[in-house]
């Protein structure tokens, strides 16, 4: 028994090396046609052949030996320049590598090569040589059409032995024998490789030593893994992630602070072993999307079309799951755009495009998925064409189509039994393709969108979660069921109180919403919709059901809240599919195991959502709602606080639209500089500061004083002059919105701003700025950069003092002067009464007195101001807002936070 | 004895089955399907699923959707029901069959089957396979992939 279990171990590392081997072969051969002349890669090609050639020989594989062989010589005349490689020849070559891959499946599945006309293959081979030959117009000199003769004489040798099967393996050997012979007689430079063909069947080793002896040096560092052993190690992490999760809720329970040390390690340790084994699973994408060179190259001259592929962003990493689950979508989407995006030569030259189209392919990480774009620059989509076909096949009515965008439209191209295509081609199939090709993007937890300008060329947006097993989820409870959420989905958390005093809900045509800061968010129950039983959950003694827990989420552009009776805990959960029989049950994206063994089902955003609206047919018309609605325009801006606890266990206030992260460092990555903590972020190494130490408190008292008790500090993240700077703190708390403002009177030390209500609770905000003034890293911080005036004037409208400190400050940097109003009157004032030219406006929108549509408003109105540009800055930027602002004269309209947006439009209109 | 009857065994003349019952009457599927058998465990029903899904239990880590048989042979449920459960694997995920009572691995002999009497009423029918003689009474072969088959 165990000499059948040697024999096929061996026979499995020969396949699993040949399948390597050719798949880098076909990719050297495309770069090879880039590069005809690189000698390294000819090389390279040739002795990776020769490898398959000796080990196929030596377990016998004769036929594959024989095309191997065949293939070696021709890589011999290329490497002599006999002959030079051209497209016919690339063709063969790939034709070659197809049928050694054919016949090494064939040997995976049966144990034999199977049926194989090695000799007939060979003969395509020689009369693709011979036109070369014919065709090269460097001097062919007698020695080498010797050869050629020589080798059409083996041709004649191979006819002959065909027609008697028995002796057919033996002649094939002695003709290579002869062409040996032949090769021999050439050059002495291939000497060394043909003593090595000579010696071929007994000492296999040597042969194979020379090119094993090459590889070593980049084999030495990497190890082979199979891939079934990672994801056995994946699920065991994945039940050692739900073990800590029993345990850290267990020690949240107890008061044994030895266990709290103890679990703390462990969340610490399993955090990095799971990144660790998420990292062993990554693959560079460019393994995948080099293979498309190929794809594309078949394509484009399959239909006579020349086309570039540019790939931007290939060491990209991803799961490899993952990547193979995105390689057909993708051979599929790159197909549709050779086949139906790229247009004829002829047509593009006529619209002034150059004659080559262009594919990109684009993969980077965003915001922890992987996006891949792949884009061309052909003839783009036409939503009407779109829009018709839909129609006609009853996809949509005509009603409905009146209101979607153009984007919308094109998107339908994914839905299914769609296919535009006059001729349905069999490259991009019959319409079956972009509908699998989202369900199959879907299926592995991502998404996949289209954009296209008519006339330019499409994009496919692809975003991809980097793992697929382990998501953060929020967890939530109705009545006795938990339930999670994954977080990607979640916007917020709302508590609706005092319902029976407050008009929080509103009902329209049947359907509960409530408004989030202006905009009317659907309401769904539920304890309703799931048909669940007993009754509701109190969340504290306190609770007397007069308020309500919303889970806002979102799901493809679609907001809308879920009311649960409580809301618990947020959590890495283990995403266990759900049995294929209950995969109708699309709002469910699987179940998961909680921490006390329990099962808990994970709700699909997307899937709950179109499930409600499939059940609620009817249409809600808010949009008239929502008319009269803004003209009573919110003129008190809400503001948000991150609350934070400090050591003198007291809470404080920081403006949150200031923070960039909230991070947690753990003491073995604290290293010190004199006195001053720091830590390795990105590149560069961020300093701690000790809060506490620079408001003149107990310093002592700081988290950076404490680390034996606690190793792992929270902190936050802000960004100041363009360095990353993180505030120690004991403990985040909170983020509270209000609307009233900053108390700045009420401070009695530097470092403080002044104080604020939130919730009713009085709480000090913390001038971060002038935190980092204080400390010592703020010299070389602020002194790095002079200020140039400009020696231009901004008016600014803006009623929050953080924002009016923000905005002046980024305002000053660049060198503009300010002049501040207070609000939307007093900035109108100041407009007609000042002396000073102004440049330029830049108004908040959300004002009381005069809100930013009314300032902008008055502000055309008077003829002098008419072509003064006005910048309107806003915390969210909605569709209906940019319709009115541009109706009132904005100039544009930008998110306030984002302050390169601001500042590049704002020097741009000056 | 003995020795016969793992001749026969060999010979595939009899079959190892798992027996069960429900309501008082007497299943088997075939050994080798079957898993484990298992206790009852506690159960998170699964919202707006099928009336026979009972819900997900956790097995050692492995989630097992449980089928409630009694409920798709349209046999009313007892009071205070008391499951046992027989764990299959399926198409990758592993599923439950609530029963009522566990009994011995069946050793029947296969010149005591039979095919499904007319008598048998339509809701089990399309789950039957067949059934085989007992000494005293009937049990009713069970084919799983059809209770799966939903």
């Amino acid at each position: 028994m165990s000499e059948a279990s040697d024999n096929s171990a061996i026979i499995n590392d020969f396949l699993l090396e040949s399948f390597e081997a050719l798949g880098s072969i076909v990719d050297e051969i495309t770069m090879l046609e880039k590069n005809p002349k690189d000698e390294e890669l000819i090389n390279s090609i040739y002795r990776t052949i020769h490898t398959i050639k000796g080990s196929a020989g030596f377990l016998g594989f004769t036929k594959l030996q024989a095309v191997a062989h065949s293939v070696e010589n021709i890589l011999s005349l290329i490497r002599e320049n006999t002959i030079s490689l051209n497209s016919e020849l690339v063709d063969i070559f790939y034709e070659s590598f197809d049928l050694c891959s054919n016949v090494l499946k064939n040997i995976e599945a049966n144990n034999v090569e199977g049926e194989l006309d090695s000799d007939g293959f060979k003969l395509k081979l020689l009369s693709v040589v011979e036109k070369s030959i014919l065709h090269n117009e460097q001097i062919i000199n007698d020695e080498l059409y010797m050869d050629e003769l020589r080798m059409k004489s083996s041709e004649q040798i191979i006819r002959e032995a065909a027609i008697n099967n028995d002796i057919k393996k033996v002649d094939i050997k002695s003709i290579e024998n002869e062409t040996i012979k032949n090769e021999n007689k050439t050059d002495s430079k291939k000497v060394q490789v043909m003593k090595e063909d000579k010696k071929e069947s007994p000492t296999k080793k040597a042969e194979k030593k020379p090119a094993k002896a090459a590889k070593k040096s980049v084999s030495d560092s990497v190890v082979k893994v199979n891939v079934s052993l990672l994801d056995d190690i994946m699920n065991v992490v994945g039940e050692l992630v739900l073990n800590r999760n029993q345990i850290m809720q267990l020690s949240a329970q107890k008061d044994d602070s030895e266990f709290s040390t103890l679990a703390v390690q462990l969340d610490a340790i399993t955090s990095e072993l799971q990144n660790g084994i998420m990292e062993m699973r990554m693959q560079p994408v460019g393994s995948v999307f080099s293979k498309f060179e190929r794809t594309i190259r078949d394509l484009a001259r399959s239909q006579n079309k020349p086309i570039q592929l540019i790939i931007e962003g290939k060491e990209t990493e991803l799961d490899k799951t993952l990547l193979e689950a995105i390689k057909d979508p993708m051979t599929h989407m790159i197909r549709n755009s050779v086949d139906h995006g790229i247009e004829k030569p002829e047509a593009r030259k006529a619209s002034g495009k150059m004659e080559e189209g262009h594919i990109t392919i684009k993969a980077y990480h965003e915001g922890g998925q992987v996006i891949i774009e792949v884009k061309d620059d052909g003839g783009g989509i036409d939503p009407k064409i779109i829009a018709n076909k839909a129609i006609e096949k009853g996809v949509v009515t005509e009603e409905e189509l009146a209101t979607w965008s153009d984007k919308q439209i094109i998107n339908l191209v994914f839905n299914a039994g769609f296919s535009t295509a006059e001729a349905v081609t069999n490259i991009s199939g019959r319409g079956v393709g972009m509908d699998v090709v989202r369900s199959n993007i879907e299926k592995i937890g991502g998404e996949v969108d289209l954009t296209s300008v008519v006339g330019e060329g499409s994009v496919f947006k692809l975003k991809i979660p980097l793992t697929l097993a382990i998501v953060p989820a929020l967890i939530v409870q109705s009545r006795q069921e938990q339930f999670a959420i994954h977080q990607k989905n979640l916007v917020e958390l709302v508590l609706l109180e005092n319902l029976s005093e407050k008009e929080s809900l509103e009902m329209i045509d049947d359907q509960e919403f409530f408004r989030l800061r202006g905009n009317l968010i659907p309401l769904f129950r539920i304890d309703t919709i799931f048909k669940l039983e007993g009754e509701r959950i109190k969340n504290s003694e306190f609770d007397d059901g007069d308020s309500l827990n919303v889970v806002v989420m979102q799901a493809e552009g679609n907001t809308y809240g879920l009311i649960v009776d409580r809301v618990l805990d947020t959590q890495e959960i283990v995403v266990k599919p759900l049995s294929k029989k209950l995969k109708d049950l699309s709002f469910y994206a699987g179940s998961t195991i909680m921490g006390d063994g329990k099962v808990a089902l994970i709700i699909d955003a997307f899937g709950f959502y179109n499930f409600i609206e499939g059940g609620n047919a009817k249409k809600q018309d808010t949009s008239k709602k929502e008319e009269t609605q803004s003209d009573n325009y919110k003129n008190a801006e809400e503001q948000e606080y991150l609350v934070v606890r400090l050591g003198d266990e007291r809470g404080y206030a920081i403006p949150l639209c200031l923070v960039t992260r909230l991070e947690e460092f753990a003491e073995k990555d604290i290293n010190f500089s004199g006195e001053l903590a720091l830590i390795k972020y990105g590149e560069k190494p961020m300093p701690l500061l000790n809060v506490e130490k620079l408001l003149q408190m107990d310093a002592t008292k700081s988290r950076l004083n404490n680390l034996d008790k606690n190793p792992i500090i929270p902190t936050i993240v802000f960004s100041v002059k363009g360095h990353n700077v993180s505030l120690v703190v004991d403990e985040i708390l909170d983020i509270g919105v209000t609307t009233s403002e900053v108390n700045t009177d009420s401070v009695d030390r530097d470092g403080l701003w002044g104080t604020v209500y939130i919730n009713d609770n009085l709480y000090p905000v913390i001038d971060i700025h002038r935190l980092v003034e204080m400390h010592p890293i703020g010299k070389n911080i602020f002194a790095g950069k002079k200020k140039v005036k400009l020696n231009k004037t901004i008016l600014l409208a803006e009623d929050s003092p953080v924002f009016q400190k923000v905005l002046i400050e980024l305002l000053e940097e660049e060198g503009f002067d300010v002049l501040l109003g207070k609000n939307g009157a007093e900035a109108y004032k100041i407009l007609e009464t000042t002396t000073t030219k102004i440049d330029l406006i830049v108004t908040d929108v959300e004002m009381p007195e005069l809100n930013g549509f009314q300032f902008a408003k008055k502000v055309r109105e008077n003829e002098k101001f008419s072509t003064l540009p006005i910048v309107a800055v806003t915390t969210r930027v909605d569709e209906k807002d940019l319709q009115k602002g541009k109706e009132v004269g904005f100039t544009c309209h930008l998110e306030k936070l984002n302050k390169e947006d601001v500042t590049s439009h704002i020097k741009e209109l000056v | 004895m003995d020795i016969e009857n793992e001749l026969e065994k060999e010979k595939g003349l009899i079959s190892q089955l798992c027996g069960f019952t429900i309501a008082g009457e007497t299943y088997g599927i075939p050994v080798l399907e079957v898993q484990e058998v298992i206790k009852a465990l506690p159960t998170s029903p699964i919202p707006l699923s099928p009336e026979f899904v009972d819900g997900l239990i956790n097995l050692r880590g492995q989630i097992v959707t449980a089928i409630n048989v009694r409920k798709l042979f349209g046999i009313p449920e007892v009071e205070k029901p008391k499951y046992m459960n027989i764990i299959v694997k399926h198409e990758d995920s592993y599923y439950s069959l609530l029963v009522d009572k566990i009994l011995d691995v069946m050793e029947l002999k296969n010149s005591n089957f039979e095919e499904t009497p007319d008598t048998l009423d339509p809701k089990r029918r399309g789950f039957i396979d067949g059934v085989y003689k007992m000494e005293k009474g009937l049990l009713i072969l069970i084919k799983t992939e059809k209770i799966l088959d939903f």
